[in-house]
This record gives C-alpha cells, structure tokens and sequence, in this order.
C-alpha cells in the first residue's frame, strides 16, 4: 500500500503509522483479509502460512506429518542428486496466481524444473511448481481439497501428490485424472527413472531403544 | 425397554431412580451412545440415519446430492429391469459387522448380487452390499471419507463410487486401489454392460433450468 507518513487524526477506519511511517495494520492478523503477498513476506510468521484471498491461512503439521514430509524429501533429494533436474523446496511459497496480489499457497514440498527457475530467488515466485506435494492432515475437508488440486492443476502445476499418512496411499493427480498407489511412486515424464518406494516414506521411527 | 408395570408416582422431592419408576431413562437421542440397531429400527427417524458406535448421525442431502442420488440410482434401476441380476436399494440401512449391533452403514445408493441377497429384506442385513455409492457433501472430511471407504471395502464390497458434484468426478475405489472417472462410468465385472454418461449426470443434477 502507498503509506505516505501521514499522522491519522483518530478516524474510525484510518491506519496507523509506526515511528518509521511503515503503515501497520491496527486488526490482529487473524481478523485481517487484506494482506498482500509483499507484506506476508515481511511479517514474521511460520514458514507454512498461506494466503487464502487477503487472509492469512496456517497450516498446522503433526510430527507424522513432518516425518513423511522429510522421507519424500530424502527421496527425492537422492534422486536429484544423481540428475541434477530442478530445485526441490519444503515449504515454499508461490503466488500461484500472478496477477492476484492477496493469494500464496505452501505446498509442503514441491519441485520446479530447472528451466521454469525464478530469477529472483529472494522473493515469492509468481508461478507454480511441476510437482505439488501435499500430506493431508485429520482436519482437512475432501472438497477443501480437492479444489486445492485443482488450483495447482489449472495455474501449470503437471502433478500433484496427494498423499493420506492414514491409508500409507498417495493420490496421483493430474490433468488426466487421479489414481491411488501403494507401492512405488513415480512420475515417468517429470521425473524420469524415479521411484519412490512408499514402504520407507511411511515407515515409522522406531522408538524402542534395542536392549 | 424392561418390562414396565406403571406404579403411580407419589409426588416427592426426589425424583425416583429410573428402575423404580418401572421406566427406563433415556438420554435425548444426539446424547446416547447405546443405540442398536434393532432400536434404530423402531425409532422414528429420517431414513438416512446411520449408526456409528451406538451413536445416530444423520446424513443431510442438499439438493444436488438428491437429484444425483435419484439419477445414479434410476440408472441402476434401468439397468437391473434389462439384466435382473441383483437388486438396487436407496438409503438402504447395512449391519455392516454383523457381530456389531452398535453400527449401521446407509449408503446413498446400493447394489446386492442375486446369490446374496438376504432371506430377512424387512431388517437391516448383516453384510456389506457389493456395490457402494456415496455422493460426498461440502461438510465431508477426508480422512472420515477414506476410512468409511475402507470399512466397505473391507467388510465384503466389491467396489465404492465416491460421487464428488463439486469436480464432476467419480473415484472409483476398489481393494485395489482407486482411480478418477470423468466420463463413462462402468463396473464391467460387477455390472457387465452397465455404462452411465457423468457429464449427462451432473449437468442435470446442477441444472436449474
């Protein structure tokens, strides 16, 4: 927003300043539904916040959840070791759509081809990735989901993993259509020669010490 | 209930233990926890009530949710006049564990092949039928989908059609895993010939003209 240092005489709806004359926002953040994607990206938050039109979205992972989140990025990581393709992120953020300054969605990992790379790297690309990673969480509403998907399918995303820690399953989906898989997870035209075996990205910590 | 004489109560401060009363107290219904089928089945109560450990929860149809439930249903009915090979049922009420008096399953749509259906079809059956539909709903969770999906599968059905109006989608979920349709929907083992148009389906379904 253009926050020239204006002092706001107190007017119901006027925007305080702070003693730098940056604009601050008077609404707690959860109230708030005008944030930007520049602001999110200067407010101190936890790195897995989205933006849903203006609102500020967290999501909330398990340790479950951030144990496969680590399993796919080990996978992954050791695939793209041996062919240096693209960039593989946790957490990232993208303003899937460009022109929509109140959007950013976090895919919780999510990989980008080497040749769609962001030049700028210090800010939100205004993109989306090849390669969508989501774990879904007990809370999450199927259709919630599903138009997730389709967001990312329909501003360029080639796949997205849907992927139920409950059912040891990941839902492939992609402009074709979605299909369940157990076993080894692959992605022939993306990812050529990867496969994921599911068994170790579900496999559980073991917590007993050996006596 | 237990076998109630009716003592005249004489008024008192106290109110007299439920035994005494010769009564049997009951809780309002979205308290209880102890209903059985067999009482399900007395009670008066939307058809679509389901029972899930001893609990009633209503399933609330929209009207999108009914008119596909009414197509998806009268194809299959269509369907089984040309090749009587089973019957079709609407909200019809599933002891899916038989061993299980505490829970009931109501799928939106359902199919039994001939050689099982059941002697008694004036009381819940004990087994799961062979074809499930369920047309999912705003409200739905995932993970509850996937596990009511799975409690099917596991207890016998042959094959799970999850309506989703929201993407004019079918995931078809068999023990083999599940997979999108978009188009023409099909059960060649179960349903040899049956063949539904989704497009046709949803159109109508969210038409309102």
């Amino acid at each position: 927003m253009s926050s020239a240092a204006t002092i706001s005489s107190p007017v119901i709806g006027a925007r305080p300043t702070d003693r730098t004359g940056v604009a601050y926002e008077a609404l707690p953040l959860e109230q708030r539904t005008d944030i930007t994607v520049e602001e999110l990206e200067r407010l101190s938050l936890p790195a897995t916040a989205e933006l849903y039109d203006g609102r500020v979205v967290f999501k909330m992972a398990s340790p479950l959840h951030a144990e496969i989140q680590s399993n796919i990025i080990i996978q992954l990581g050791n695939y793209l070791e041996q062919r240096p393709i693209g960039a593989l992120w946790t957490d990232a953020h993208f303003k899937l759509w460009p022109e929509r300054e109140d959007r950013a969605r976090v895919p919780d990992v999510s990989f980008v081809v080497t040749e769609r790379l962001p030049q700028d790297m210090l800010h939100y690309p205004a993109m989306a990735p090849d390669l969508a990673v989501e774990i879904l969480s007990p809370t999450d509403n199927f259709f919630a989901v599903m138009d997730k998907v389709d967001e990312y399918l329909q501003q360029g995303s080639k796949i997205v993993w849907l992927v139920i820690p409950q059912k040891e399953e990941v839902l492939v989906c992609t402009a074709e259509g979605k299909h369940s898989v157990r076993d080894i997870l692959t992605a022939p035209e993306l990812l050529p020669g990867l496969q994921i075996s599911l068994k170790k990205v579900f496999a559980r910590v073991k917590t007993e010490t050996a006596q | 209930m237990s076998n109630a004489t009716s003592t005249i109560l004489l008024p008192s401060t106290r109110l007299p233990e439920p035994a005494e009363a010769g009564l049997e107290y009951r809780l309002p219904l979205e308290q209880r926890t102890d209903i059985t089928v067999e009482e399900l089945e007395r009670l008066s109560l939307p058809a679509t009530a389901e029972l899930y450990d001893g609990r009633v929860v209503f399933k609330m149809p929209n009207p999108v949710h009914a008119a596909l439930q009414l197509a998806l249903g009268g194809e299959l009915y269509l369907y089984l006049q040309q090749h009587p090979i089973g019957k079709a049922f609407s909200e019809g009420r599933y002891k899916l564990w038989p061993e299980r008096n505490n829970q009931a399953r109501v799928p939106d749509v359902s199919f039994i092949v001939k050689s099982r259906l059941p002697e008694d079809i004036w009381h819940s059956p004990s087994i799961a039928p062979d074809l499930v539909i369920e047309i999912l709903s705003p409200t739905d969770n995932f993970f509850e989908v996937v596990d009511k999906v799975d409690e099917y599968l596991e207890q016998g059905t042959k094959i799970v059609w999850l309506v989703i109006p929201r993407k004019e989608e079918v995931l078809v979920c068999t023990a083999e895993g599940k997979y999108s349709v978009r188009d023409m929907l099909a059960a060649p083992e179960l349903l040899p010939g049956f063949q539904v148009s989704l497009k046709k389906i949803f159109a109508e379904a969210k038409s309102t003209s």
